[in-house]
């Protein structure tokens, strides 16, 4: 499948993350959404889920925006993967998911809005708006 | 950091990295940068198995065993950073036809901090520069090396956790996926 410009693909919000962005992916990278929850959660992913989601691949982390690797997540439901964001992880392969992105500081609420966020970006985004409603 | 340097005649590493489906060795040898980007993905992939499959599945999943600094005082598995460098300290003890170590920045042992230059201006790059890798000639002894510097990333919160925590260390706000040191994989380049 062609990949589209970013420039493209930031106007168009529905095919925005169809294709995952190339290289390391910084917030700056990714359109800001509507949603005040969201985008503090924006905020909060910056902070501490970047680091490893944002595409470091030494991490065996998800890449934000990489659909493909989000979507059987995104399956599991929203409640599956805040847990997982708060409370730690081992998956499958024994990749390890830190509680809190090892952000002890982090509050349950801002882990879930840095999770929406990250599902926003990824495919979900009508999960995310979902939560953000609540 | 990407640059073309010149080619190895890579038949005795190819044997060594026993990879299947290694890409053709042929006559003209292989970039020295290719050869130690295969060697890294060895050495990185067998170690992320053992922190994934041995570590955080028996130490962090199951908790029937701990993996410990102090291994044989405790009966406890040796980190990863320990059996990466134990593997090292093997190959060096087998072959002189390419050497790799772990550094840092920040190591907790002094015996780990660079000693060279190129250690330094390498372990700077990609601390500066996330999922870069840096690569460079330097001379040594009179000896000239190939030599590539790749990051060593903070996988898992133990990791992190006992590097911030450990008395001797000189940096104490490492957090998921900081770049804590690097891998030097040094191949001489005038044999």
């Amino acid at each position: 499948m062609p990949r589209l410009p970013l420039a493209v693909l930031l106007t168009c919000p529905v095919l925005a993350f169809a294709q995952p962005l190339d290289g390391f992916v910084t917030r700056d990278r990714l359109p800001d959404p509507e949603n005040a929850a969201l985008m503090q959660g924006g905020v909060i992913w910056e902070g501490t889920c970047q680091n490893c989601h944002g595409g470091n691949k030494l991490t065996g982390a998800p890449k934000i925006t990489d659909t493909g690797e989000w979507a059987p997540r995104i399956e599991q439901g929203f409640d599956v993967l805040a847990d997982h964001a708060i409370n730690g992880f081992i998956g499958p392969k024994y990749k390890e998911m830190p509680s809190r992105g090892g952000n002890a500081d982090l509050s349950d609420d801002q882990v879930k809005a840095a999770v929406a966020f990250m599902i926003w970006a990824s495919g979900g985004a009508e999960m995310a708006l979902d939560w953000a409603a609540e | 950091m990407s640059a073309k340097f010149g080619k190895i005649k890579a038949g005795f590493l190819a044997g060594a990295i026993a990879l299947g489906a290694t890409p053709a060795v042929n006559a003209e040898g292989m970039e020295y940068q290719t050869v130690t980007d295969l060697l890294h993905l060895v050495m990185s992939s067998d170690r992320t198995v053992y922190t994934r499959m041995i570590v955080n599945r028996l130490a962090v999943e199951e908790g029937v065993i701990k993996a410990s600094e102090h291994f044989e005082d405790d009966k406890a598995l040796v980190l990863p950073a320990q059996m990466f460098r134990f593997g090292a300290e093997m190959v060096a003890e087998e072959t002189d036809e390419f050497s790799y170590s772990l550094l840092s920045l920040w190591p907790i042992n002094k015996q780990n901090a660079p000693t060279t230059p190129m250690e330094t201006e390498g372990l700077e790059y990609i601390a500066a520069n996330p999922g870069e890798n840096f690569y460079g000639e330097e001379e040594l002894g009179g000896t000239t090396y190939f030599t590539a510097v790749y990051p060593d990333v903070a996988v898992a919160e133990a990791c992190w956790a006992c590097h911030n925590e450990h008395k001797d260390t000189p940096r104490t706000d490492f957090k998921a996926g900081d770049v804590m040191g690097g891998v030097v994989i040094r191949i001489p380049m005038d044999g």
